[in-house]
């Protein structure tokens, strides 16, 4: 029994090592931060422009009121923006050869990235949470969500965060057949804007699109934890919760086979 | 007089040299090329069903339809493209300040900063120049007349961008440790430019039209067309040069801060 755990330390020790060392790193940069914070609000002041020019009739119409609508573009771009754009890293890391000294170490290179890079979407949440609260308060003059529903919409917002970083570690390892992976991330990150709901909330699209839209991946990282902003019981949160889940299980697993054949190929025909 | 004149054609010769060395590199691996140039009118036009949705539930945004919008996506994707095409050095000019790569530039008998921005081009930029045309003379509804005027424009607001972008990414002479929010700062740009600005309060519009320009990179080129209004162009083009100095000016300013020399034996 002993041994097991002691076992079982081992191999997470390293690993939250890394997450608290991309929280840290994050902490840290303070520039980054306070910038990170100010381009969040500018962009949220812009979607309240948006949504303030919107024809109010036609907006009554759809069974939403403006700040409804603002408190799931909070939650949205919070999401969107804490994930950041990390899958830069391992493109990086794969053109200029640096994945080789990764790959030495006694945990997965993937593993190390993914908790490196949980680390510093966690604090880069917490901080944009704060901010985007505040921004919600003084705009429509009251809190972004029901406090019943905190915990959960937490929960899902970690989630939404995590389907995006499974997603975008895949997009890195696309430069071990492409040379890059800009192209890639490009369609990835519209499709994400277009089909998860970031500027406008899958409630508002055409039906058929939003019953495939709502099933997809994308609605899972963005529409589904914005959702729950907006709900105001326990039961409406069961459904997105499981999907939610759900397709961090599918993604996990891709990921896994996305990462064991980038890692067969650089072995087999080098960097 | 006339060897002011000698002088201004050198550099334009060094920096058509610069231009036509870095061309090179898009040819030079011609799959990967129009691979980029595909996906990337793929995105451009994923991006555009943001608008589509929106146009199907509502009428307009204080006046501006779904072919307006498309004009403002297509002076954007222009803007984008061409800074891309010719100054593709600047989407990593943070990251080469900070891995010492300057010192490669500083060896030069020229400024620096041209063969900076000019050290790189990106495939993907022809992909956003194509979908431009597309956007104005297919979805925005423009006649072909008004072309050359919707390309002088948005040349103007690739000025703007890639000054823009140059003074974002020197913030990296004081804040080493900037480079994510020098990333996150170009992101931002690209998105803010991609919404309506003329519907935002007194506040926004101030910073938009000043420490964070995107108006100048979407919204006055494509009123200055809309409307027809010269003046928005002649602002356009006076944006254009004052940007640039700015640029200029903060990296000079930023230039007495660097003091590596960690790569000067690849100049060897």
């Amino acid at each position: 029994m002993m041994a097991t755990g002691t076992a079982q330390d081992l191999e997470w020790r390293p690993v939250a090592a890394f997450v608290r060392m991309g929280w840290r790193r994050s902490s840290s940069d303070r520039a980054s931060a306070i910038g990170l914070v100010l381009l969040y609000w500018l962009v949220l002041l812009i979607f309240w422009g948006l949504w303030q020019a919107t024809p109010l009739a036609e907006l009554i119409e759809t069974g939403m009121t403006r700040p409804a609508v603002f408190r799931y573009l909070v939650i949205t771009e919070c999401i969107a923006m804490a994930a950041g754009y990390p899958y830069r890293t391992i493109e990086h890391d794969i053109q200029s050869g640096e994945i080789a000294a990764g790959m030495l170490r006694p945990i997965p290179y993937s593993i190390a990235m993914l908790a490196d890079w949980l680390g510093q979407t966690c604090h880069r949440l917490l901080l944009l949470s704060i901010a985007g609260a505040a921004a919600a308060i003084w705009l429509t003059g009251s809190v972004p969500f029901a406090f019943s529903v905190l915990p959960l919409l937490v929960l899902s917002m970690l989630l939404g965060c995590a389907l995006v970083l499974l997603c975008q570690l895949q997009i890195g390892y696309a430069t071990t057949w492409m040379g890059t992976a800009a192209p890639v991330f490009w369609i990835w990150q519209k499709a994400l804007f277009v089909m998860g709901g970031l500027m406008i909330p899958l409630t508002l699209y055409p039906t058929g699109l939003r019953s495939v839209a709502e099933l997809l991946p994308f609605a899972g990282m963005l529409y589904w934890p914005g959702s729950i902003a907006l709900a105001q019981s326990w039961t409406e949160l069961v459904w997105p919760l499981g999907l939610q889940m759900f397709w961090l299980c599918v993604l996990g697993g891709l990921t896994w086979c996305v990462d064991d054949a980038a890692a067969r190929r650089i072995a087999l025909r080098g960097i | 007089m006339r060897n002011d004149t000698r002088k201004i054609g050198a550099w334009f010769a060094y920096l058509g040299a610069l231009v036509r060395l870095n061309s090179r590199t898009i040819v030079a691996r011609p799959a990967l090329t129009l691979l980029s140039v595909g996906m990337m009118i793929g995105n451009n036009f994923i991006l555009f069903a943001i608008w589509v949705i929106y146009f199907n539930k509502f009428s307009s945004i204080q006046d501006w339809t779904l072919p307006d919008m498309s004009m403002v996506l297509g002076v954007m994707a222009w803007a984008v493209g061409l800074t891309f095409v010719l100054f593709g050095g600047v989407r990593d000019l943070a990251r080469t300040i900070v891995n010492g790569g300057l010192d490669v530039h500083l060896g030069r008998p020229r400024h620096p900063l041209p063969g900076l921005l000019i050290s790189r081009s990106i495939p993907s930029g022809i992909g956003d120049m194509l979908s431009a045309l597309l956007f104005w003379l297919w979805l925005g509804e423009r006649s072909w007349a008004e072309l050359p005027i919707l390309i002088v424009v948005s040349t103007a607001a690739a000025i703007v961008f890639t000054a823009t972008l140059t003074a974002t990414q020197c913030l990296v002479f004081w804040f080493p440790r900037a480079i994510s929010a020098c990333e996150d700062v170009f992101n931002m740009v690209v998105m803010v430019a991609f919404y309506p600005q003329h519907s935002y309060g007194f506040f926004v519009r101030l910073i938009l039209f000043t420490v964070f320009p995107t108006a100048f990179i979407s919204l006055v080129p494509a009123q200055s067309v809309r409307d027809g209004n010269h003046w928005l162009i002649v602002a356009m083009l006076g944006a254009a040069v004052f940007y640039s100095g700015v640029a200029v000016a903060i990296f000079n300013r930023g230039l007495r801060l660097y003091s590596s020399g960690n790569r000067i034996l690849e100049l060897r």
